[in-house]
């Protein structure tokens, strides 16, 4: 069982400083600086970003360099020439999730390793694996909507580490646009565009609705900044109390990262948090301690955390109940749909059946929109012009009689034999 | 308007197919393409989709025009559903599909093995500069459906570094976030918003810090129409309209609306100012969200967001209903939302052509599907008949409206 590496988001050396009284192996630590620029959360100017690389370096960690916006052609010629104009050397590897930002650190510097952000969709082995053989990749870091079963399977299938969050904000959605600027909190509206693209521009807000159906879409935290704005899941994400469960499936890193925590980062709390998450990766024992700890620290922050995938992941089992699958059309045995019913009187059928006809003796199973089922014989069929026929094929109209409960959007499909052995109307 | 256009280059005209009824509007009122779904792996779950006899019987309805059929396979799935992949292309092998539209990796790896089917890579896979179109290149795709944020001139620029197809939207809703970057059905209501699940959170009104009223997520609809020319000089292959849960009368108008303006321009490299009206005209009475250019022109910002309400209040046309069958003296029209015997209707055609009925001036014209009694009103889910009004231009499939 390799040791998990533990990973930091981190805005300023003091956040390091926090971690200084810890006995952090320096094998098992990196940390993740983002420039202004480059980085959706990062907060470090050029300066002082080269200083806490140099710094962490000469203190046996790893600082990775996190370039995870998304860009379109001139943000990427900005930021590929920022790159170009820095000393990469004192970065162990950079961070991207644009392809393009990979494309480019790839042809550029062939030897520089690249951590891949994986955590927008990507939830299967094939994909996943593919990115994880691309050249120089060191890492791939996964989404947490991946459940455990799966996660197990994707830590052996990948040919690198893999890394999963483990405390901090839920990302919900990141758009290039200000949106903030453009509501009419208070003094923010009418900013210029150059205003809103300098690395200073920041505003935050707390987005509460009571649209009918809208449960779960309170305290929202809103956060734009020069890259768009960002909505923030109100509870934070832990998978700190399966910690032990995640380093015996062998998983490469965990992530603590703060940095699009919007109040959270002055406090003290913050520290106790960054402290206890560190002190996970010590003995057995500081490592419950550390579970507990962080617990306590929630409680006393009056905050909630979820970690609503990893057990298990059903989120395409109740959107199958947006649409009526009885009047879901199945191919086999489908005959055609009734457009109109007239009580007492007709129903209308489109004959949609391929390759053969309807006719005169045919039992037929109309299933209705509310999920009744009638087997009936044709006895009699007549044409739009109500003549009687014999038979229709494709794209013919024919009227029969009336049917209790058959409505339009009723489908009609070829009764099995065992229905029509079983049949009387079966309502 | 009198701009040149100095090629013999036209872009597609791709328009959505929610079901058999929207694909035979579109392409009956001039698409060049149209992308579908099967039942599984699209990212519109809660529309009717085709079934593999249906795909077959879109793909020969589709020949006679030269239309294409892209079939759309963009969700993120996860193992089990990719499980299901190569069987589902087996079953689809020989319906004479001409790309399918994938936006996961494992998706479209799976494709390229099990098929010999070109790979267009969705607008989900948010594709957004010249580098990641020459890495999707790699990976084998075979045109690039770029994401919303690209101009027309930067698409331009990724067509020629990366020798790929582009397409790019032209007409439609428009997500917030970067395509494919949005998860808020899934932790809000447990639904995968990337397979099929989005719950459209970002239309809710919402208060930030207690100001209420705020539709601050919600974007306007893209419209491009003017901006045609632009599509002709940078040698886009494909203009996409979005909409596959929208209706026929929307998937044929706007297939209509853009192919007369694209074939207008490529045949005389000009359109006028009165045809531009016109097509706008016609654009504004589909309904809609306040338009905007989206990032076609520049990054999408400022004005951007619909801020106030839902739908425009604009006066629309309202669909009414389909031609099912023509004979020389009567039609008879599926009727998809009612009306009266003293209302005025019209007749869409598939080219030039729109017949206009004041029913109030024909007395007994509206009468039952089987002809056998007159009626004072046509309900919804009921099949009436009227005159022939125009052989020319009533044809089976024509689509019904009426001013609201």
């Amino acid at each position: 069982m390799s040791l998990i590496k533990a990973v930091f988001g981190i805005n300023s050396l003091q956040e390091f400083g926090l971690l200084e009284k810890i006995e952090l192996s320096t094998a098992r630590a990196e940390f993740l600086l983002g420039h202004r620029e480059l980085s959706r959360f990062g907060k470090w100017d050029t300066d002082a970003l080269i200083h806490a690389a140099k710094t962490l370096k000469e203190k046996g960690h790893r600082a990775i360099l996190d370039w995870d916006i998304l860009m379109d052609e001139d943000v990427l010629k900005r930021a590929s020439q920022f790159i170009q104009s820095i000393d990469l050397r004192v970065f162990s590897a950079v961070r991207v999730q644009d392809v393009g930002a990979y494309q480019f650190i790839s042809s550029k510097y062939p030897d520089l390793p690249i951590q891949f952000i994986l955590e927008t969709g990507n939830h299967n082995i094939k994909g996943i694996q593919y990115y994880s053989k691309l050249k120089n990749v060191e890492r791939v870091v996964v989404s947490i909507e991946i459940p455990k079963v799966q996660l197990e399977k994707v830590i052996q299938e990948s040919a690198v580490p893999v890394e999963v969050l483990g405390l901090g904000p839920i990302l919900l959605l990141y758009t290039p646009r200000h949106l903030l600027s453009q509501t009419p909190i208070s003094s923010i509206q009418n900013k210029s565009w150059f205003e809103m693209q300098s690395s200073q521009h920041e505003i935050k807000a707390i987005a509460n609705t009571e649209e009918p159906g809208s449960a779960g879409h309170s305290g929202l935290r809103v956060l734009e900044n020069m890259h768009g704005t960002f909505l923030i899941h109100s509870r934070d994400y832990s998978l700190v109390p399966k910690f032990h469960e995640l380093q015996s499936l062998s998983l490469g890193a965990f992530r603590f990262d703060y940095r699009s925590g919007i109040e959270l980062n002055e406090t003290k709390e913050f520290g106790e948090l960054i402290q206890s998450f560190a002190k996970l990766f010590e003995s057995s024992e500081n490592s419950i301690h550390a579970i507990s700890a962080i617990e306590k620290t929630y409680e006393k922050l009056n905050r909630k955390t979820l970690h609503c995938f990893y057990q298990t992941n059903a989120t395409d089992v109740l959107f199958k109940k947006l649409k009526n699958t009885k009047i879901l059309r199945t191919d086999y045995m489908f005959v055609g749909e009734v457009l109109e019913m007239e009580k007492g009187s007709h129903c209308l059928v489109d004959v949609q059946v391929q390759d053969k006809t309807i006719k005169i003796g045919d039992v037929l199973k109309f299933i209705t929109p509310e999920g009744k089922v009638r087997i009936e014989k044709l006895e009699k069929i007549k044409n739009i012009d109500g003549q009687e026929i014999h038979e229709a094929k494709k794209g013919e109209l024919v009227v029969v009689p009336y049917m209790k409960y058959v409505a339009p959007r009723t489908m009609v499909y070829f009764a099995a034999s065992e229905e029509i052995s079983n049949a009387e109307s079966l309502v | 308007m009198q701009i040149k256009s100095n090629s013999s280059f036209r872009p597609e005209v791709l328009a959505p197919a929610g079901n058999m009824e929207k694909l035979k509007a579109a392409i009956s009122y001039g698409a060049d393409a149209v992308y579908l779904a099967g039942q599984k792996f699209g990212l519109r779950s809660a529309a009717d989709n085709f079934t593999i006899d249906e795909l077959f019987e879109a793909s020969d309805f589709a020949k006679p025009f030269g239309a294409k059929l892209y079939l759309v396979l963009n969700s993120f799935p996860h193992e089990s559903d990719l499980a299901m992949l190569p069987s589902f292309l087996e079953d689809i092998r020989d319906v004479g599909i001409h790309a399918v539209i994938a936006s996961d990796l494992g998706m479209i790896r799976t494709v390229l093995e099990h098929s010999i089917i070109p790979v267009h890579l969705s607008t989900q896979a948010s594709c957004l500069n010249v580098e990641s179109g020459i890495f999707w290149k790699s990976v084998g795709v075979s045109r690039l459906i770029l994401g919303r944020e690209v101009t027309i001139e930067d698409a331009g620029k990724i067509k020629k570094a990366t020798g790929l197809e582009v397409e790019l939207f032209i007409h439609g809703s428009m997500c917030m976030a970067y395509s494919g970057n949005c998860t808020i059905s899934n932790f809000t209501k447990g639904r995968d918003s990337n397979r099929g699940g989005c719950a459209q959170s970002c239309r809710f009104n919402y208060s930030l810090d207690g100001v209420s009223n705020q539709y601050f997520m919600s974007s306007k609809d893209l419209q491009g129409i003017d901006l045609i020319p632009e599509f002709f000089k940078h040698e886009i292959d494909s203009v996409k309209i979005e909409g596959r849960m929208r209706s026929a009368l929307y998937a044929g108008v706007l297939s209509k609306v853009y192919k007369e303006a694209i074939q207008a321009y490529s045949k005389s490299g000009a359109f006028t100012e009165k045809q531009l009206q016109e097509w706008m005209r016609e654009l504004s009475y589909v309904p809609h969200r306040d338009y905007f250019s989206g990032s076609l022109k520049s990054s999408a910002d400022q004005e951007s967001t619909l801020n106030k309400g839902k739908f425009d209040e604009e006066p629309h046309f309202e669909f009414i209903g389909a031609i099912k069958k023509v004979t020389e003296k009567d039609v008879l029209v599926e009727v998809k939302s009612g009306f009266k015997n003293n209302q005025c209707i019209e007749f869409v055609g598939f080219n030039d052509g729109i017949v206009q009925i004041d029913l109030n001036q024909h007395a007994g014209a509206l009468r039952s599907s089987l002809g056998t009694k007159e009626l004072v009103e046509a309900k919804s889910s009921s099949l009436v008949r009227l005159p022939n009004f125009n052989p020319e231009i009533l044809k089976e499939g024509v689509l019904v409206r009426r001013v609201v």
